[in-house]
């Protein structure tokens, strides 16, 4: 993989806490995530790259040079910030201009105002903006910029339906330009969707940084969920951590689905048995938990 | 240059369009200066030079003082340190987008002084002269602007501003009322009764080289202070 970004054990301490330590990676095309419990330090290390933040050491790097804030590095990136504010009497069109004239070479504005919709607040100034509306204008200002690096802390806060799709699009059609996008998210569902790559952040450091099939796959847990009478016959407890869902239905984790299954479906009646593989935020919590312990 | 103008624009029409930093500093100097300086026993060519201080003391404490220290921790101000451009671009683009208000919320008093002839009882040049030591008091309390905005906090950065901005335009004699009695002492020694003197004595076509060495002690207390805060903000919230 030919790095576009990376962190080279970069560490970011304040008073009495340290945010970052130690961390390193190094990304390049493809979207990534990068995950973790909030203060984990997602946010510090996208500070960081971006320049908004700088390391108490280490040093991050885009296409081989070392970010200095407002350096010539910063016009290879451009990002969705996690609080998205703009100065609430300018209009969306002049925040828009205002974001592409840093670039040398932004998108066209009618391409970025199609893809998110935007055609109906171009003249409405941001602080009548709604809370999605806001979200959209901060991902439509990182587009237009039509920098190789995008980063999207939190992107699909507070969009509906209709904008998560639009966002999620985009995010994909980046990918297939060859662009390295960078998330920060809580959002499992969607960075399955998107992401090929998860890093797992935990105390200012890197622990696992692999794609999303591996960290699902190295696991190798499945998840059933069956009907039943209580109290459950010994058999079923046997199996392992039994847990109630409510209504009757109850859910147990288990490496092999296929014994446990055919135990099932022979004692109990019509059990409506459904198997599912672990999820990635199965698997995220399992991780953290063991690095916990 | 490009990006200058560029964020030069996008402040103003920020603020254009903000009334309640617009219609306070272009109405009230023209107010007071038709309620009250006009009828000052004074020169008025002084008179119309004292308000114009006035104009631009209000834009100074209020773009610089309150602009800076109520958005200093907006998302905006960080997401703009992300963007590809110098932080001298945005100081430099303050300072410019600061002129222009002077400059715009003076013009109401330069009407009426038209209308009135105030600015037709001084000699063009020595017009001139007090539009230079306009100037250098304008870049004094810039600077102050700058310094509170730098220190004050974001909450308390209008009222503060507020109990400056009053007392200071009175203190110097900005309303016309240049007979301060017992508060004369503070007159003097303070940032705006330099000026006034200053601007005074620039329409008399005199120097006053203790108006100005009072100017340069504030400009480099003042300068200094709001370098410490700038690199403060910079070095705490930005670092």
């Amino acid at each position: 993989m030919t790095a576009i970004v990376s962190w080279e054990d970069v560490s970011k301490n304040y008073p009495g806490k340290s945010a970052l330590s130690g961390f390193t990676l190094s990304l390049g095309p493809g979207v990534h995530c990068l995950l973790g419990s909030n203060g984990a330090g997602k946010s510090t290390a996208l500070n960081i790259l971006t320049g908004v933040r700088q390391p108490t050491s280490g040093t991050a790097t885009v296409l081989g040079r070392a970010v200095v804030r407002g350096g010539p590095q910063a016009s290879l990136l451009s990002c969705v910030p996690q609080a998205v504010t703009f100065p609430p009497t300018l209009k969306v069109r002049e925040v828009l201009r205002f974001i592409s004239v840093h670039y040398p070479d932004p998108l066209d504005f009618a391409a970025v105002q199609d893809a998110l919709s935007l055609q109906g607040i171009l003249d409405k100034q941001c602080g009548g903006l709604s809370g999605g509306q806001l979200r959209r204008l901060g991902i439509a200002g990182s587009i237009i910029c039509n920098a190789p690096v995008l980063i999207m802390d939190e992107p699909l806060a507070g969009l509906d339906i209709e904008g998560r799709a639009q966002v999620r699009s985009i995010i994909l059609e980046q990918r297939s330009l060859g662009r390295c996008i960078i998330m920060a998210s809580h959002d499992y569902a969607e960075i399955e969707a998107t992401a090929d790559t998860v890093t797992l952040v935990k105390d200012g450091r890197n622990i696992l940084s692999e794609d999303i099939e591996s960290v699902r796959q190295r696991l190798g847990l499945y998840q059933l969920s069956f009907s039943a009478d209580a109290p459950l016959p010994q058999a079923v407890r046997a199996l392992g951590a039994v847990e109630p869902m409510g209504a009757g239905r109850y859910r147990l984790v288990t490496e092999d689905p296929d014994t446990a299954s055919r135990l099932l479906l022979d004692i109990l009646e019509d059990p409506k048995l459904n198997v599912l593989q672990s999820s990635l935020e199965d698997a995220v919590s399992v991780i953290l938990s063991e690095e916990k312990a | 240059m490009r990006f200058v103008a560029e964020y030069v624009r996008i402040q103003v029409l920020e603020l254009l369009r903000l009334p309640s930093f617009f219609l306070p500093l272009i109405a009230l100097p023209a107010a007071f200066y038709l309620m009250i300086g006009v009828r000052a026993d004074l020169p008025a060519a002084q008179i119309l030079f004292s308000y114009l201080a006035f104009a631009m003391l209000g834009t100074m404490m209020f773009q610089f003082g309150v602009g800076i220290a109520a958005t200093r921790n907006d998302p905006w101000n960080l997401y703009l340190l992300s963007l590809p451009v110098s932080s001298r671009v945005r100081v430099a683009s303050q300072l410019i987008a600061g002129l222009f208000f002077a400059v715009l919320f003076s013009l109401p008093l330069l009407l009426i002084g038209l209308i009135n002839g105030a600015v037709f009882t001084v000699a063009p040049g020595r017009f001139l002269f007090g539009i230079g030591a306009l100037i250098i008091g304008g870049l004094v309390h810039g600077a102050l602007g700058l310094a509170l905005g730098y220190w004050l906090p974001a909450r308390g950065a209008v009222p503060i501003t507020n109990l400056i901005y009053f007392p200071l335009a009175f203190i110097g004699g900005l309303f016309g009322t240049w007979d301060l009695g017992a508060l004369q002492p503070l007159h003097t020694f303070s940032p705006t009764g330099a000026w006034a003197d200053l601007i005074n004595s620039a329409l008399l076509g005199e120097s006053n080289g203790q108006a100005l060495a009072i100017l340069g002690g504030y400009l480099l207390i003042c300068g200094f202070v709001a370098i410490w805060g700038y690199r403060r903000v910079e070095q705490t919230q930005y670092r």
